[in-house]
């Protein structure tokens, strides 16, 4: 039988004694395209950071590639999940394009070759290249939201997390963006999007999963 | 129950008392005292202590350093540990690490102190005590927005890792060299926050001078007259007592220190 990617078993979170999510079931494959919306405030943003281990769950199971959860540290998966910040601005640690980009490889100990050649290929896949003089607080919305991606992509990861990616942009903007990401998932990287953009989502996303009070329920 | 809402010149007073007696003593055992009553009066306020303990637990690997640096830096008195001749702590040294120790948390405790009231009353507390409402505005907007900043580097912090960056396994000068990127997403933030505020203050008809009239006004109950004495009296008493019985108490905690030496 095949293990799902991700898998949330019964989960429960409250602030304050205010439950945020309910008893909650999910279940991702390995390089799934899936979208999770729903109204503000259902939990969607909890959700994410209780799949990356940001938060800790108070009951259920939550795994990663078979492994709970818990046996993460945060930097192991964040080797393993990309995560796009709603606000890519928290994620923005360089004044450049290309610092930003090679920010995590020279940390790693990669070349400095290898690290030229890598982001040349980022800049020039999510066509930032015109905005390469600007620093990246000046960077548009959209731009933003590419070079975080591009960022993600440059760690290899084998699944990616976008909250709400598409706040600010308009609808032109949305379907580049949501082709960019078709174009990364077909490379095998599976992607969960938190969005309100349930009818674009349709096109592009192999299920769209909804949630409500804390709960999921599946719509295609 | 809903707790009594003291008047934030209560607060002040209290916090003028806990941070003068931190700066101008240098007796361990006052100060210790000091916080421990800075630490029961905050209970008065209604601060919640626990949730600032589990905030100080994040920061207390760089509390311990900064007291080990403090002892490093000080030659005076006997050497509690020496390597190669030279002194690395001393009990003088080791004392003034535990009184900055006391400092610091003495001024986290008036933060927490101040931070019960709200915007507004802090505001009017300070306007009371004379302070130019320009000044009172600036300095209690810088209050308001310290749990915001902390927040915002525990998500920047977060975000990093999440790069997949072991930061616990980098090398000390690659760690600094990381403070720098730390700090840059949240200056920007600070900036951006700023600039925003200024443009919504001025957009709701602040500006600087003129007179001011106020919905809101604080008054001193007699509560808070009684508490005020109370206060006074306490402190009073505790510098009084540590001044007479202070060198007993000093000596028993160098004492103490030796035998840990």
């Amino acid at each position: 039988m095949k293990t799902p990617y991700i898998e949330m078993k019964n989960v429960c979170y409250s602030i304050e004694n205010r439950d945020i999510i309910k008893d909650l079931n999910l279940s991702v494959d390995r390089g799934e395209f899936v979208a999770v919306v729903g109204e503000n405030g259902c939990g969607k943003t909890t959700l994410t950071k209780l799949l990356l281990g940001i938060l800790k769950k108070e009951l259920g199971k939550i795994t990663v590639d078979d492994k709970e959860i818990e046996k993460y540290k945060l930097h192991e998966i964040g080797a393993k999940i990309g995560y796009v910040f709603q606000n890519p601005s928290y994620q923005m640690f360089a004044p450049t394009i290309e610092e930003e980009l090679s920010f995590a490889m020279k940390y790693k100990g990669i070349d400095d070759d290898t690290i030229k050649y890598k982001v040349e290929e980022i800049i020039d896949r999510f066509s930032l290249e015109d905005a390469r003089d600007v620093t990246t607080y000046n960077l548009s919305q959209g731009e933003k939201q590419r070079l975080a991606l591009g960022c993600m992509m440059l760690n290899e990861p084998e699944f990616m997390i976008l909250d709400e990616p598409t706040v600010g942009l308009d609808a032109e903007r949305k379907h580049t963006l949501y082709e960019h990401l078709s174009e990364v998932n077909k490379q095998g990287v599976g992607i969960m999007i938190i969005s309100h953009d349930r009818e674009i989502l349709k096109k592009y996303a192999q299920r769209i999963i909804i949630m409500k009070d804390g709960r999921t329920y599946e719509s295609i | 129950m809903k707790a009594y809402n003291w008047d934030p010149r209560v607060k002040f007073l209290i916090v003028a008392f806990i941070t003068c007696v931190g700066v101008i003593s240098s007796n361990i055992s006052l100060l210790f005292a000091n916080f421990f009553v800075g630490l029961i009066f905050a209970k008065f306020f209604d601060v919640k202590l626990l949730k600032i303990m589990k905030r100080i637990k994040k920061v207390l690997y760089l509390l311990l350093f900064i007291i080990i640096i403090q002892s490093i830096f000080t030659s005076q008195g006997t050497p509690l540990v020496e390597v190669l001749g030279l002194k690395i702590i001393t009990d003088v040294g080791l004392k003034r690490g535990i009184g900055y120790l006391f400092r610091v948390m003495i001024i986290l405790l008036s933060g927490a102190i101040i931070s019960t009231s709200n915007t507004a009353d802090v505001l009017k507390g300070f306007s009371k005590l004379g302070m130019p409402y320009e000044l009172a505005f600036t300095a209690s907007l810088g209050v308001r927005f310290l749990p915001v900043l902390m927040e915002e580097i525990e998500s920047t912090y977060i975000a990093i890792q999440l790069r997949g960056i072991n930061i616990q396994k980098l090398k000390i000068t690659k760690r600094i060299q990381m403070i720098a990127y730390l700090f840059m997403p949240i200056i920007y933030s600070t900036i951006v926050r700023s600039k925003k505020l200024a443009e919504s203050v001025e957009t709701r008809g602040f500006s600087i001078g003129g007179k001011r009239t106020s919905y809101r006004d604080i008054k001193l109950a007699r509560s808070d007259y009684l508490f005020c004495i109370i206060a006074v009296l306490v402190f009073v008493g505790m510098i009084y007592f540590f001044n007479i019985k202070g060198d007993y108490y000093e000596s028993f905690l160098s004492s103490w220190i030796h035998q840990i030496g």
